[in-house]
C-alpha cells in the first residue's frame, strides 16, 4: 500500500494512504463513462439531497447516520453540457471530518477523491455551517458554496452578505433555494471556477493537517483557530434584524416557549394524534382507501370500471391456466400480481403519503423538535433520544414506514431498539382500526386500559432490557429548535414526495417477495397445514378456540385480512377471549412485510430474533393475561 | 478548579453562561462543530425535568441532552464580573448553584 511519510517537528511519522486506489477503481468499475466526479458535501439537513435529485434526477434519502455499510448515492449528471460524463456523489451529512465515525470516514473518502466539491450550506445557521466549510478549504479542496435556504432566511428577515462570504472563504458563494430549484444552473455554472479557499491563518499544510487532526490535543487546538475564524467570518455576513427595544415577544416565540412546557405539550400532543385519528384514520384510511383499493383496484360499487385487480387476473388468465399453482401465485388470493400490487398501491400508498404529509407538516412548522425535546427525558429510559419520537408516530400508520425511517436515529444501538419495540410493541393503523372495531365487545373502556397498560409495560421492559444488554452507549439529544411558523407548502411536498417515493422503492419489492412466499403456501396447501398445527397450541395455551389460527396466520400476511376473520368470530368469544386475541395479535410481528423490512435493514439475525422474540413474548403474555383475567374480574361481560 | 465549575446542567433558566470547558472529548468535538465553543456565551431558556436544557446562541435555539450537558461546565452570569482570566474570581456561589440544581 502506497504510503507517504510526514516530518513534524523531530519525528518521522508512516501515513499509510488507504484506499485512494481502490475507492477510485470501484467508481470507475461501476461507471466506465465517468470522467469527472463531483461530491456534495455538508451538514445534515440542509437539502443536499434535493440537489443530487435536481442533477442526476435519481431519489434517494442519504442515510445520514451509522450502520453496517453507508450507501453514498451516486449518479451521472443528466443536462448540463459543461459537465457531461460526470459523476455526482452524495455523501451523509457530517458537522466535521474526522476518521472517529463512520459516516465521517466515508464522506472523507468521497470528498478526497473528488475533482470538485460542491459544499452545501443553510442559509439559516451559517454560524454552524461554516465550520465544515473552513474544513474543507483547509484541505486544500476545489470548491463552491451553495447557501441553500435563502427563501427561509429571506421569510425570517435575515440578510446574507455573499459578497463578503466569497471574499473571506475565497472559493465561489452561490445563493440557492433548492425547493424552487433556484440557483442550480448558477451552481454549476460556476463550478468550473471552483477554486481552493482561504485556510486559517497558519494553517499547516493538506497533508500535516490530515495527521494532525488525529492527535486528540492538538486538533482541539486547530477546531478552536478553526471556530474562532468561522465565527469572525460569518459575523461579516450574517445580519439579524435588530429587535426594537421593548418590544413584544412574538406570537411564534410564545408558541415555541409554550411547548416547551410539559402540560402543554402534553396536551398539544394529544390534540396532534385527534387529529391524526380524524385525518388519517377515517378520512385517509378510509374514505380515500375505498377509493383507491375498493373502486380502482377492486371494482367495488362503480359503474363500468372492473377493478384493476380483475383485469390483471384475466390477463393473467390467458397466460396461464386458471387453478394452476402458477395462477395462483401470480394472480391468485395473494398473488404477487394482484394482492400485492393492490396492497402497495391501494393501500398503502394513501396511507404513506398522508403520514409523511403529516409528520413534514409537524416538521416543518417546528412542533416536532420541540415534542422530541419534550419525549427526550422519557425515551432515555429505554436506551433512545428525542429524535426517536418520528419512527414511533409513524409506526401508528404502517410499522414497515416506520422501521425504514429508524436511520433518523444516530446510532445502530437506537435503531436496534427503536425497530424491535416498533415490530413488537406499537400497533400499526390496520391493528388499531381492528382494535377500535372490537375493543367495545372486549369490554370498553377497561378493555383499553389493560391493553395500553400491558403495552406500556412491555415497552418500558423490553426497551431498557435491550439499553441494559447492547455494548455500547446511545447518544444524547443535539437539536437545532428552528422557530415556529406556518409550514411550506413547497418544502411539505417536496418532503412528502421524496419520502414516499424512497419508502416504496424499498418497500414495494419486500411486499411482493411476502406475497410471493404466502401463494406459494397457499398453492402447497401449507398455509392449512401451519393453521392444523397451531389450533392446539392456541387452545391450550391462550384458552381461545381452534379456529383462532385462522385469524393469526391471515393477520400475518395483512393485517385487516386477519381483522376479517376476527369480526366474525367476535360473537362467540368471550370479553376475555377477545382481549387476549387482540393482545396477541399486537404482540407478534405485524405483516409479511414489516417482517422482511426489518430483517432488510437490520440484518437476518437481528430479524430472526425479533420475529422468534414477538412470537414467545405474544404467546407468553396472552398466557398470562388470559389467567390473570379470569381471576381478577376487571372486564365486565 | 474545574472540579467546583457548575454544569450546563445546573445552570439557571434565563442565565447568561460562558461555556468553560467542555470534559468528554467527543462531546467537545460536536460541540466545537456545532458553534458550542469555550468561550461562547449562551442563554439557557428552558430546563426539562430530567430533560435536556434548552439555550440560545445568538439567534438560534439548541437543546442539548442531559447526557451532554453533564460534560458542558460553564461560568454562570453571577461569576462574569471580573475578567475571565482573573483566576481569583471563580468562587462559586454555592447557595445559587443548588438552588437551579433540580
Amino acid at each position: 500500500m502506497p504510503s507517504s511519510e510526514i516530518t513534524t517537528n523531530t519525528t518521522t511519522i508512516n501515513v499509510e494512504k488507504t484506499s485512494n486506489t481502490t475507492f477510485s477503481d470501484a467508481i470507475h468499475k461501476k461507471f466506465p463513462n465517468a470522467q469527472k466526479t463531483v461530491v456534495l458535501a455538508g451538514n445534515p439537513n440542509v437539502g443536499k439531497s434535493l440537489f443530487f435529485n435536481a442533477y442526476t434526477g435519481m431519489y434517494v434519502n442519504v442515510s445520514n447516520f451509522p450502520g453496517t455499510t453507508i450507501d453514498i448515492p451516486k449518479g451521472m449528471m443528466q443536462g448540463y453540457k459543461a459537465f457531461p460524463n460526470t459523476l455526482l456523489m452524495d455523501t451523509p451529512g457530517v458537522y466535521g471530518l474526522s476518521a472517529l465515525s463512520e459516516e465521517e470516514r466515508v464522506a472523507e473518502e468521497a470528498i478526497r477523491n473528488a475533482d470538485y466539491v460542491i459544499n452545501v450550506v443553510s442559509a439559516l445557521s451559517l454560524e454552524r455551517d461554516l465550520f465544515l466549510t473552513q474544513q474543507l478549504i483547509d484541505y486544500g479542496l476545489n470548491m463552491v458554496v451553495a447557501v441553500n435556504q435563502m427563501d427561509e432566511a429571506e421569510a425570517r428577515h435575515l440578510t446574507i452578505d455573499l459578497a463578503s462570504l466569497e471574499k473571506h472563504l475565497g472559493v465561489p458563494v452561490i445563493p440557492t433555494v433548492a425547493t424552487a430549484r433556484e440557483g442550480l444552473t448558477q451552481l454549476i455554472e460556476a463550478l468550473p471556477k471552483a477554486s481552493k479557499g482561504l485556510a486559517i491563518p497558519d494553517c499547516p499544510s493538506p497533508e500535516e493537517l490530515l495527521l494532525l487532526e488525529t492527535q486528540p490535543l492538538r486538533r482541539m487546538q486547530i477546531y478552536g483557530l478553526r471556530r474562532a475564524h468561522v465565527n469572525a467570518v460569518a459575523k461579516n455576513a450574517v445580519f439579524t434584524p435588530k429587535s426594537k427595544s421593548g418590544d413584544t415577544v412574538s406570537l411564534s416565540q410564545r408558541l415555541g416557549q409554550a411547548l416547551l412546557n410539559p402540560v402543554f405539550a402534553l396536551f398539544s400532543m394529544l390534540l396532534v394524534l385527534f387529529a391524526l385519528y380524524q385525518v388519517i384514520g377515517i378520512w385517509v384510511a378510509g374514505d380515500l382507501v375505498t377509493l383507491t383499493e375498493g373502486k380502482f383496484m377492486l371494482g367495488q360499487d362503480t359503474g363500468l370500471w372492473p377493478g384493476l385487480v380483475p383485469i390483471m387476473q384475466s390477463l393473467i388468465g390467458k397466460l396461464v391456466a386458471p387453478g394452476s399453482i402458477a395462477y395462483t401465485i401470480l394472480g391468485g388470493e395473494f398473488g404477487v400480481l394482484t394482492m400485492s400490487v393492490q396492497y402497495i398501491f391501494g393501500v398503502l400508498f394513501p396511507l404513506v403519503l398522508g403520514f409523511y404529509v403529516y409528520i413534514s407538516i409537524l416538521e416543518d412548522c417546528g412542533y416536532l423538535p420541540r415534542i422530541a425535546v419534550m419525549a427526550d427525558a422519557l425515551l432515555m429510559r429505554i436506551g433512545l433520544n428525542g429524535r426517536a419520537v418520528i419512527p414511533l408516530i409513524l409506526g401508528l400508520g404502517c410499522v414497515t414506514m416506520a422501521t425504514v425511517s429508524t436511520r433518523v436515529l444516530t446510532s445502530n444501538r437506537e435503531r436496534t431498539i427503536a425497530s424491535t419495540i416498533l415490530a413488537i410493541t406499537i400497533p400499526c393503523s390496520a391493528q388499531l382500526g381492528v382494535l377500535i372495531a372490537l375493543m367495545a365487545k372486549a369490554g370498553g373502556v377497561s378493555a383499553w386500559a389493560v391493553y395500553c397498560g400491558t403495552l406500556l409495560i412491555i415497552l418500558t421492559v423490553l426497551g431498557s432490557a435491550l439499553n441494559k444488554l447492547l455494548p455500547g452507549r446511545s447518544s444524547g439529544l443535539v437539536l437545532d429548535l428552528p422557530p415556529m411558523r406556518l409550514p411550506n407548502i413547497r418544502n411539505i411536498a417536496r418532503k412528502t414526495w421524496v419520502r414516499t417515493v424512497v419508502f416504496l422503492q424499498e418497500a414495494a419489492p419486500l411486499f411482493m417477495l411476502g406475497s410471493l412466499l404466502v401463494s406459494i403456501l397457499q398453492a402447497t396447501h401449507g398455509l392449512e397445514a401451519i393453521q392444523n398445527a397451531l389450533g392446539p397450541v392456541i387452545q391450550a395455551v391462550l384458552h381461545l378456540p381452534a379456529q383462532t389460527a385462522q385469524v393469526f396466520v391471515m393477520g400475518l400476511v395483512r393485517r385487516d385480512f386477519g381483522a376479517a376473520g376476527l369480526y366474525f368470530m367476535a360473537d362467540k368469544l368471550s370479553a376475555i377471549q377477545l382481549l387476549t386475541c387482540l393482545m396477541v395479535i399486537t404482540l407478534f410481528v405485524p405483516c409479511f412485510a414489516s417482517a422482511t423490512v426489518i430483517w432488510k435493514e437490520r440484518g437476518m439475525r437481528e430479524g430472526v430474533l425479533v420475529l422468534a422474540g414477538s412470537w414467545i413474548l405474544a404467546f407468553g403474555v396472552g398466557a398470562l393475561l388470559t389467567r390473570v383475567l379470569s381471576l381478577i374480574p376487571i372486564l365486565q361481560g | 478548579m474545574s472540579l467546583m465549575q457548575p454544569t450546563l446542567e445546573q445552570a439557571c433558566i434565563g442565565e447568561n453562561c460562558i461555556i468553560a470547558t467542555i470534559g468528554d472529548p467527543e462531546t467537545a468535538m460536536l460541540a466545537l462543530r456545532l458553534g458550542v465553543s469555550e468561550g461562547e456565551q449562551v442563554t439557557v431558556i428552558s430546563r426539562i425535568p430530567g430533560g435536556p436544557v434548552v439555550l440560545r446562541q445568538g439567534s438560534r435555539e439548541l437543546a442539548l441532552g442531559r447526557s451532554i450537558c453533564q460534560h458542558i461546565q460553564i461560568i454562570p452570569q453571577s461569576q462574569q464580573l471580573h475578567s475571565v482570566g482573573d483566576t481569583d474570581s471563580f468562587r462559586i456561589p454555592v447557595a445559587k448553584a443548588v438552588s437551579c440544581f433540580q
